[in-house]
């Protein structure tokens, strides 16, 4: 334990043995001085907040590594930033700077005060909330501290000296005045020594920490006093001392009434729970804090400047009574200490951290379950049709593939795995998680709740009609952004039920079994050709992958493609030879159905187009009597007026082979294919033929579709760019020219590409075209590529998906919209520097952070995945669900009973409204007419009798409030004990439902005040509309905001009041407890103080015993000797359980030395 | 000059309906030539160029569209990865331009890059007959974020600055083209930087631990 030391050897001890590393440590340091452009004085440092005691400044920080010897020491510059309000730069204008006439002396030492101490006896900012403990603990408002650059070193103290030596003389020779520190013993000691110099003066900083009770000699301010006479050698009676003194008063053990947490889903009662399905708990994402998210709440009340003798503070006898104090601030503690420890999530944070865990697993499933559950388990399931089905192109459809509906398969599923071993999940819970999966398209069951929406959007469906929700899905825009997945589809789902899996159901190998499960039954589908629900809308055609979802996403398309795509096959083979035998009647119609597929069109021809030239061009068209060899095929519709070019007849659009469907990792493949081909002439001409595949076969189908058709014909449907104008006095031998117009140039270069192709083109219709599109060959190889996944490969294909689901639930919090975004951070944060998010402006609210957020995870999930970035959204996700929890927590504790629980249809005020459409301003119609408030009075009768047992000393303070002081308006609010409030901040669990949730509706909820003058002191008040429960909640989203919070008016504010019934409401709890002996605020009051009653009882008021006392005292005293000038001195020392610490200042007149 | 040397390779496409000049845009840059002889492409191509801004070699990768309606589902798979999109439309064609609005929500749908670089060109202010305006040109690069530029192919007007433009934004775009580099070993690594920071410095609740 360091103690403090005599301050002359500081420069003495100077080890010659070491003496070039040392003399090389304070040269780089020298050096850093000289880079941050702190030699010299001169400069002048932005003065402290005047405007409470608890303000902060924001602090800029600077930081090098330097070593010493082989041990690097990061040397840090922490100076506040220059705020944008120019307040009085100087000290001389602040009320609150103690000037030398405040300790009776007119010698003024100012003037050779450095910046860096300029503050040392500020009282107006004594206790700021944020700031570095050296800023705090000594005044400094620019320092420097040498600190090991890792947190497990400790420094020893004749090691710290010898560094302070090599800081102060490098300081010394470059005329730097900034503090310069070292951290002594270990980091977490956060135990600092240090010097400042300046011309004609020096400061010594030290300090002492005790980690056990302080010393009886120094346990109370004359303790202190004591301490700070004897080191500066002067008699007490001279020093005339002013202090400021605050004491903190703490809640961590919450009346059972105040205590606010949510009960856990509990998932494996709803399991158990099948017979009517009720596993509810599984399909959604949990959200909100298991624990109560404020653990603590700290009152402190401060006397940011108490002269010496004007109050006692000792073990005999104390008079400082917290509710006196001028000035209150509050804060909040999350649980597990630390500021905002990520360790403390929410359920929904805690979900998604285990599955970015398990995203880093790679064993498979097999590995994980056993051969067992091998991929070839599920292969020899498979029928043996449909291995025929991959051997020939045209198999007959079993009927019985159609018939063996979900019903068949899942008893089959059920009975392999009775047979197979046994996987983590029961059977029941596979059941239930494949009937949400796979839910049956076709039940029209009541309690089938599972259907998969008809369409899909990137986010769900929105009810906008619950309490404070907007009227549209909030993140409806960024959403479309996300390469994920359709909002509430199969992967989605997947995703949720995975998570779920990973939380409750097993961990890791129950998602590899559910893995093996959705695989199976994927593969039932296909071979069973049933599409697979939920990928996208149902009774429509399949689309081709969207390569704007993710790849799971496409792959399951893929597979639905083929699926489709094989069930027209086998059903278009079956329906041809019925067709064959009945003239195709029945076949027209459903050509008409789909135009733009082209497979049905393959198999029936456009007789209705035919029709429809016959009645078109009736003359003598219909009449040419076509031969079978030239006879159309494969038309889909007419391309606009077109006519061929020779014959002159009506130009028809081919049905076409769509391009294959395809997934971005396979086009990947492609490209890279294409690219390898090189960047040469041959390359290219190789690139062209292959990608000509598609071009033949549109060629081949526009030759089927148009008998006698040239080029020119085609270009004009396929690249009509590419059929130009002629230009007058063009040179046009040899060039064919039709209404003015002849093909392109680079269309007419013999033997390009294109009249190749279309030289070797025959006239083909699509359907009997060589296929480009094998079914059976992708079906397989999508199959092959969900079950080469782990269940952490899955994880990481789901995980974009789950942290969209994520941001939508979220977005479902009605409190998301009452609370503004500074409520997640802080205002000052130290997540900012982390954060990738542009900072955010102070009115922004919770969803527009939401939307950034959302926009976030849009570019992540285009992006490669990258874990530690997803890491990033999960931490902002789960500091808004935390800022959630505590938002409600601390609404739940600090709002009175009847603003939570109050019904407002009963209370809504008929006439207020009508007064409002009278046109009465806003403000006045908050204000109540006698006649309102009479009528409100009557009906609150009922509504107070829950609170009638309000505290005694509740009544008492309302009377205090009559008198004018700081608090101003809301406490004369508060005394005519009206609240009301405005419905747009309400609870949405109150039961607001059928109420408008706009500005205007509000209503009265009295608290039994008794008085007319009442209604003369609403009148007299000003007419800010702030009224009681606007305050509390303002209060609330500060604490949330800020770490520190101001309470305005102190005891006397109406926040002040109802912290003050908090605290009360606690002690009493304890008292009933026994943990707290029963004492009566009347007794302490009555008793006279005597020497006999112990400092417990002394320091115990209304809030409870003080749990942290921290003092400031400031003296002036001749240093080093009777004839040097006046010097500053400072001491400051907290009393916390068993920690102990003294800092003390002290500056010397070095003017003669 | 070497692969080795690059700081980069960056992936470019070059979209807009057919006919417009992509093909010979590409040629004019690579080769510095002019063929009124290409053929229409046919699907898509591409050219490899070593270009240096400022010093900096980057090799760039040019993928070159067909702009045809049948040829459209295809491309956008090559979308994937592009730092840089040069948009190209022709002056002497109002067709063209009018639907570049489709064409830039094909590159919003498909380009994997969030920030990539987008850059419209004007082509063929050579020819006579001009139906697009250097004005509306402007409008359209201002209102949608892009750089803007009008270009021949034929005269070689403007060709290689668009490209000098569009490569040096990229390089000057953070994130765009690094990225790539980094991301590759980044992988699980569970530790932060910024736990360490935060416990330097010390919060507002020091005193009271
Ligand atoms: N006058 C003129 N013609 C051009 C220019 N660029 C391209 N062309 C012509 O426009 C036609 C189409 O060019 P091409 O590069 O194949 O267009 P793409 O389909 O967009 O690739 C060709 O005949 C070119 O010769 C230009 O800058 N000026
Ligand atoms: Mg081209």
């Amino acid at each position: 334990m360091h103690s403090q030391d005599g301050d002359e050897e500081v420069f003495e001890i100077v080890d010659f043995t070491t003496a070039s590393e040392w003399e090389v440590f304070t040269a780089a340091v020298e050096e850093a001085i000289q880079g941050w452009g702190l030699a010299g004085g001169g400069r002048s440092i932005p003065p402290p907040p005047s405007s409470s005691v608890s303000a902060s400044s924001q602090w800029r920080e600077q930081k090098q590594i330097i070593n010493y010897s082989d041990f690097p020491f990061e040397l840090s510059y922490h100076c506040p930033l220059e705020t944008g309000s120019s307040e009085e730069s100087s000290n001389h204008g602040r009320a609150d700077v103690l000037s030398p006439g405040d300790f009776g002396e007119e010698e003024s030492y100012e003037d050779s005060l450095p910046p860096s101490l300029a503050y040392i006896h500020d009282c107006s900012n004594c206790f700021p909330n944020r700031a570095h403990c050296v800023a705090r603990w000594y005044g400094l408002r620019e320092f420097i501290i040498a600190a090991p650059a890792s947190s497990s070193c400790s420094v020893a103290p004749s090691k710290a000296r010898l560094l302070l030596s090599a800081l102060t003389l490098a300081a010394n020779n470059t005329g730097c005045e900034v503090a310069m520190l070292v951290q002594v013993l270990k980091p977490a000691e956060r135990v600092f020594m240090g010097s400042v110099t300046a011309p004609g003066l020096r400061a010594t900083l030290d300090m002492i920490h005790f980690r056990c009770s302080p010393p009886v000699e120094c346990q109370d301010y004359e303790g202190l006093v004591e301490l700070i006479s004897d080191k500066v050698g002067i008699e007490r009676l001279r020093l005339e001392p002013v202090s400021s003194i605050r004491f903190t008063y703490i809640i961590n053990e919450w009346p059972e009434e105040a205590c606010w947490a949510q009960t856990p889903p509990d998932l494996d009662l709803e399991l158990g729970d099948l017979g009517d399905l009720g596993y509810s708990g599984l399909k959604q994402l949990p959200f909100g804090l298991l624990y109560d998210p404020v653990r603590e709440l700290h009152l402190s009340a401060a006397w940011p400047r108490l002269p010496h003798g004007s109050f006692e503070d000792s073990l005999l006898r104390f008079t400082l009574d917290p509710c006196d104090a001028p000035c209150w601030t509050a804060k909040v503690l999350p649980p597990a200490g630390g500021v905002e420890g990520p360790e403390v999530a929410g359920l929904l944070g805690e979900h998604l951290m285990e599955l970015l865990h398990a995203c880093r697993d790679e064993r498979s499933v097999p590995e994980l379950l056993g051969s067992a559950f091998s991929d070839h388990g599920a292969q020899g399931g498979r029928d043996v049709s449909s291995a025929l089905d991959r051997l020939t192109e045209h198999a007959v459809p079993s009927l019985g593939a159609v018939l063996l509906g979900p019903h068949r398969h899942r008893a089959a599923g059920n009975k392999r795995g009775s047979t197979v071993q046994q996987g983590p999940l029961s059977e029941e819970v596979i059941a239930a998680i494949l009937n949400f999966l796979f839910p049956e398209e076709y039940s029209t069951d009541d309690d089938n709740d599972s259907a998969y929406p008809t369409t899909f959007a990137r986010v769900p469906h929105w009810q906008p009609h619950v309490q404070h929700l907007p009227d549209e899905h909030p993140l409806k825009d960024v959403c479309v952004g996300l390469k994920t997945a359709p909002a509430e589809g199969l992967v989605w789902r997947l995703s949720v039920v995975c998570c779920h899996a990973l939380h409750s159901l097993g961990g890791l190998p129950a998602v590899a079994h559910l893995l093996y499960e959705v695989l199976l039954e994927l593969r039932f589908r296909w071979d069973n050709c049933l599409v697979v629900p939920g990928v996208s809308p149902a009774f429509e055609e399949p689309p081709p992958p969207d390569l704007a979802s993710c790849l799971l996403q496409q792959k399951l398309q893929m597979l639905n493609c083929c699926i489709a795509h094989r069930e027209r096959r086998e059903r278009g083979t079956a329906a041809a030879s019925v067709a064959a035998a009945a003239a195709g009647s029945a076949a027209a119609g459903s050509a008409g159905t789909s135009l733009l597929g082209f497979d049905e069109d393959e198999f029936f021809d456009c007789v209705s187009d035919d029709d429809e030239e016959k009645d078109a061009d009736s003359s003598k068209e219909s009449n040419d009597g076509l031969m079978s060899w030239d006879e159309p095929e494969g038309r889909v519709r007419r391309c606009g007026e077109l006519r061929l070019l020779h014959s002159r007849r009506r130009l028809y659009v081919p049905a076409t082979q769509d391009p294959a469907p395809c997934t971005e990792d396979k086009l990947e493949q492609q490209a890279e294919l294409l690219l390898r081909l090189g960047d040469t002439d041959e390359g290219s001409a190789m690139r062209a033929r292959l990608m000509s595949s598609s071009l033949l076969s549109d060629m081949e189908s526009f030759k089927a579709a148009n008998p006698g058709c040239v080029l020119a014909d085609f270009v004009r449907w396929y690249s009509p760019r590419d059929w130009v104008p002629v230009a007058p006095g063009e040179d046009l031998v040899g060039v064919e020219v039709v209404d003015g117009h002849r093909l392109s140039d680079r269309m007419t270069i013999p033997g390009n590409l294109w009249q190749e192709v279309w030289k070797g083109s025959l006239p083909v219709p699509a359907r009997r075209q060589k296929r480009l599109f094998d079914d059976a060959r992708e079906a397989e190889s999508a199959l092959q590529w969900l079950a080469s996944l782990g269940p952490g490969a899955l994880c990481r294909h789901l995980l974009p998906v789950l942290l969209h689901a994520a941001c939508c639930r979220t977005a479902l919090e009605p409190h998301l919209y009452t609370l503004p975004s500074t409520a997640v951070w802080g205002q000052t944060s130290a997540y900012q520097s982390l954060e990738a998010l542009p900072p955010l402006q102070h009115s922004e609210s919770l969803p527009a952070l939401l939307c950034l957020l959302t926009q976030r995870l849009g570019r992540l999930s285009r992006q490669p995945c990258d874990l530690n970035k997803y890491r990033d959204v999960i931490e902002q996700l789960s500091a808004v669900e935390r800022c959630l929890g505590r938002a409600m927590s601390l609404r739940h504790k600090l709002l009175p009973q009847e603003a939570r629980n109050v019904e407002p249809k009963q209370k809504t005020l008929d006439n207020k409204r009508t007064s409002e459409v009278d046109g009465s301003s806003m403000t006045e119609a908050r204000r109540p007419s006698d006649e309102e408030h009479r009528k409100s009075k009557t009906s609150s009768d009922e509504i107070s009798q829950g609170t009638s047992d309000v505290p005694a000393s509740r009544q008492a303070s309302s009377e205090q409030t009559r008198r004018p002081s700081r608090a101003g308006n809301a406490s004369k609010h508060s005394s005519h004990g009206e609240e009301k409030f405005k419905v747009g901040l309400e609870d949405s669990d109150d039961a607001m439902e059928g109420v408008e949730s706009n500005l205007g509706s509000q209503f009265t909820v009295l608290q039994g005040s008794d008085d007319t003058q009442d209604d003369k002191d609403g009148k007299d008040a000003p007419k800010d509309g702030k009224d009681d429960s606007a305050v509390l909640l303002s209060l609330i989203s500060s604490l949330l905001s800020s770490g520190e919070v101001d309470v305005e008016g102190a005891a006397k504010g109406v926040a002040g009041q109802a912290l003050l019934r908090l605290f009360e409401r606690s002690i009493e709890e304890q008292e009933r407890q026994g943990s707290l002996p029963r004492y009566s605020m009347e007794q302490r009051a009555a008793t006279a103080p005597s020497a006999r009653r112990s400092l417990a009882e002394q320091t115990r008021s209304r809030l409870g015993y003080p749990g942290a006392r921290e003092y400031i005292v400031r003296v002036r005293a001749e240093l080093p000797s009777r004839t040097s000038r006046l010097m500053p001195h400072r001491l400051y020392a907290t009393f916390l359980k068993g920690d102990f610490r003294v800092a003390g200042l002290f500056t010397q007149d070095a003017t003669f030395s | 000059m070497q692969d080795s040397e690059c700081i980069t390779t960056l992936k470019i496409l070059i979209v807009g309906e057919s006919g417009v000049g992509k093909s010979s845009l590409l040629l004019r840059f690579t080769d510095d030539t002019f063929d009124p002889e290409q053929s229409a492409t046919i699907g898509v191509d591409f050219k490899v160029k070593t270009f240096t801004v400022e010093g900096n070699c980057t090799k760039l990768a040019i993928w070159d569209t067909a702009g045809q309606e049948r040829f459209r589902t295809l491309t956008p798979s090559y979308y994937r990865g592009g730092q840089g999109v040069i948009m190209v439309y022709d002056v002497t064609n109002r067709h063209t331009f009018s639907k570049l609005d489709m064409w830039l929500s094909e590159v919003d749908t498909y380009a994997t890059k969030p920030n990539l670089v987008r850059m419209l060109v004007g082509n063929k202010i050579d020819k006579p007959g001009r139906e697009v305006s250097r004005e509306e040109g402007l409008a359209f690069a201002r209102r949608h974020a892009m750089l803007f530029i009008e270009a021949s192919a034929k005269t070689q007007d403007g060709v290689q600055c668009a490209f000098e433009e569009l490569v040096q934004k990229i390089l000057q775009t953070p994130g765009l083209w690094e990225v790539d580099n980094r991301s590759q070993g980044g992988g699980f690594s569970v530790s932060r930087e910024d736990t360490a920071a935060q416990q330097s410095s010390c919060g507002g609740y020091c005193s009271l631990v």
